[in-house]
């Protein structure tokens, strides 16, 4: 007997408005999510593009008020979690060739001084690698707290954890990626 | 506290993470330990490193990645899309019709009912001119702008009803009281 | 030399050696410039500290204790340690917005203050400042460990010492300030009890967050010393005072529509102490159920007031114009400018 079939609904006006300006106004945020934690540019887009479909079927479903990018990630982190057990490896690293890193015309970075910027350039490599190496579970952790800037409640929510899961995987990636970009600025010279 | 903190606490720390009293505890040690202030700086660097890597590669939203994504949902849509006999049957059935009246009903008696009752008598709370007062008060030097308690957390009704009124055109210097 | 000349010799000697005397102890002129780098420290200094704050009213007063992360020139957050009400919650401003966080009611309350910017109203004010108070300079002393100058603001007119700040001498943040009734009471006092300065202060501090509701928190008036403007925005005739205390002029003004009814609203200030004026011409009393109020008669009109901290609410109606003056001041004070308002 075949499953019966869900009535069809067809998209109003507000749903299709919901999805454009998600795309407009968090697009990049989420791709820019999706990249750092596949570290591969393919896997990255299809992630994106997976998790919009999500968000559009499931729009009814976010609570105006709160944070969309929260919602939004949790969402890639389910996914992302579901292909890994899918694919049960790891994804191939690629060089990207397109979409190559714009040149930063908004906000200085974080350096101050032409010295600051030129050993963060130099030590952009060993930062890469050491990402890499981390743990899927320890890059999720450190991308969220170091750059997203979440606070530990609502990596856990994201992530679907404890808080304490949160705090004890953030103290390993750090202290790893500590010795990891030593090691590989060391190396590289 | 003698002993010395470690790479944990500050992790903690940088991330606001820590309960208030910590926080203090944290704060009043570092003040004090060369050492300990060190090691919070290579915290903090690390933090800004991997902030400036982010920056740096940071990218755009691919080129067709919006187009794809409503390419997508189309043939999605035209898959799910029912026949044309489905779709008329299914908006006549009652269960849209009937909750339509009666909604009309009621929407109709509340609305003579409201006219019944005259216009309340006009009054301003207080906690508005006293926070208006201190509002403008905060261009006076060394201005705090009212109350220790800040209204905005010590009141459940954060009285959301006033609209500030556009003066049109440029200002000018005041000669004194008006 | 006879006795007159030595008597009148003598006689300048004792007044040159009270006249010393009298210069060591006296205060000194305290650089108005200094005053001026305090008001601006906040805009080129970064710091985390943590803040005692007081106000002492008539018979109660109200204290809180914050952590504040300030990072220059406009990133502030405010963390409530006390009291217990508060604890937990915080206030985040990034320029001219302003996020309430209340952990207890589970929201977010974002407001917009234009006053907070309005550098021009600013600059008049610390103009009347300069010229209603003297700034004495008083022995130097130590706040959070920190060395700091003391500057006293001594009223020309009542010779009182209105207000006096603890200003660092490094950085020129004020560490500390005591501001002072008439009678020479304490009415606030601002204290930091410790301070860092650093620039590393991580944006996480800063940050509003996402699982909360938020929701739009009273706006307060767009600020203007257009007063021919203002007044005509308000549509409707209204009353200045014909008295104010010593120094005090008016600086700023805005209209509001509250509840739909037009409020016209001018702020006075001598560069320290303020009082408003609020008026309406649509028959709307001032609710102060929430308060204790006292009533009294102005003119044979009759009027009510309510204290709140250092601060009384005096108000009363004439035809269909009402009026409530907000401040500082004694009410004694406030009662004589409300009946120069009074025709």
């Amino acid at each position: 007997m075949a499953a019966p079939r869900k009535p069809f609904e067809p998209p109003t006006q507000e749903q299709r408005a919901f999805l454009e300006q998600a795309i407009e106004q968090y697009g990049k945020a989420i791709y820019n999510f999706a990249l750092r934690l596949t570290h591969n540019e393919a896997d990255a887009r299809d992630l994106t593009q997976e998790a919009f479909i999500r968000v559009y079927r499931a729009w009814r479903s976010f609570v105006p008020g709160t944070s969309f990018l929260s919602w939004a990630y949790r969402i890639v982190t389910n996914l992302y979690r579901d292909e890994l057990r899918r694919r049960k490896g790891r994804y191939q690293e690629e060089i990207p060739e397109d979409n190559a890193p714009q040149a930063f015309g908004g906000q200085r970075p974080l350096a101050v001084t032409p010295i600051d910027e030129y050993v963060d350039r130099q030590l952009s490599e060993p930062i890469s690698k050491a990402l890499q190496a981390l743990s899927v579970d320890q890059r999720q952790v450190v991308i969220l707290a170091d750059l997203e800037e979440y606070s530990y409640q609502e990596i856990a929510d994201i992530v679907g954890c404890s808080i304490g899961t949160v705090r004890s995987r953030l103290h390993r990636a750090r202290s790893q990626l500590r010795n990891l970009i030593q090691h590989y600025s060391a190396t590289s010279t | 506290m003698n002993e010395h903190l470690n790479h944990d606490d500050f992790i903690d720390y940088l991330h606001g993470e820590c309960a208030p009293g910590r926080d203090a505890t944290i704060l009043a040690h570092l003040n004090g330990c060369e050492a300990c202030t060190t090691a919070y700086d290579e915290e903090a660097r690390l933090g800004e490193l991997l902030r400036a890597h982010a920056k740096r590669t940071e990218r755009e939203l691919p080129y067709g990645m919006s187009a794809s994504i409503w390419e997508r949902i189309e043939r999605e849509q035209t898959a799910q899309r029912p026949g044309w006999a489905s779709a008329l049957a299914a908006f006549l059935r009652p269960a849209i019709a009937v909750p339509a009246a009666a909604a009309l009903v009621v929407a109709a008696y509340f609305g003579v009912t409201a006219l019944q009752h005259g216009p309340a008598r006009p009054s301003i709370e207080a906690a508005f001119y006293l926070n208006d007062h201190a509002a403008l008060t905060r261009t006076v030097p060394f201005s705090e702008g009212g109350s220790v308690v800040p209204s905005t957390l010590a009141s459940d009704n954060v009285g959301t009803d006033q609209q500030a009124i556009a003066l049109t055109g440029s200002t000018s210097e005041s000669n004194g009281s008006p | 030399m006879d006795l007159r000349k030595r008597g009148f010799l003598a006689c300048a000697g004792a007044f040159c050696a009270l006249a010393l005397t009298l210069g060591a102890t006296a205060p000194k002129p305290a650089s108005i410039a200094l005053l001026r780098d305090a008001m601006e420290a906040p805009a080129h200094v970064s710091y985390i500290g943590e803040v005692q704050t007081m106000r002492i009213g008539k018979k109660q007063s109200e204290a809180a204790v914050y952590r504040v992360y300030h990072r220059a020139p406009n990133l502030t957050r405010r963390w409530y340690l006390a009291p217990q009400d508060l604890y937990g919650d915080s206030i985040v401003s990034r320029g001219k917005t302003t996020y309430s966080v209340d952990i207890k009611r589970k929201r977010i309350v974002v407001t917009k203050d234009d006053a907070s910017d309005d550098q021009v109203t600013e600059d008049d004010n610390f103009g009347l400042l300069a010229s209603n108070y003297r700034a004495l300079a008083e022995p130097s002393a130590s706040i959070a460990g920190r060395r700091t100058d003391v500057i006293a603001l001594v009223n020309k007119y009542t010779g009182q010492t209105t207000m006096r700040v603890w200003i660092d001498e490094a950085t020129k943040l004020l560490l500390q300030k005591e501001q002072f009734a008439p009678d020479g009471s304490l009415v606030t006092e601002m204290r930091y009890s410790a301070i860092h300065f650093t620039n590393s202060i991580p944006n996480q501090f800063f940050a509003i967050p996402s699982h909360l509701q938020s929701v739009k928190g009273p706006d307060p008036g767009e600020p203007s010393q257009d007063y021919t403007r203002i007044v005509k925005a308000a549509g409707f005739q209204a009353r200045s005072p014909k008295y104010l205390p010593d120094g005090f002029f008016a600086v700023a003004g805005d209209v509001m529509d509250v509840h739909g009814i037009r409020t016209l609203h001018l702020l006075y200030s001598d560069g320290i102490r303020t009082v408003s004026l609020f008026e309406n011409a649509r028959g709307a009393a001032v609710d102060l159920s929430a308060y204790k109020a006292t009533k009294i008669t102005i003119e044979h009109h009759d009027a009510e007031y309510v204290v709140d901290g250092p601060t009384t609410l005096l108000t009363w109606s004439e035809q269909h114009l009402h009026f409530a003056l907000v401040g500082e001041l004694d009410r004694a004070e406030l009662q004589r400018i409300a009946i120069s308002v009074v025709p």
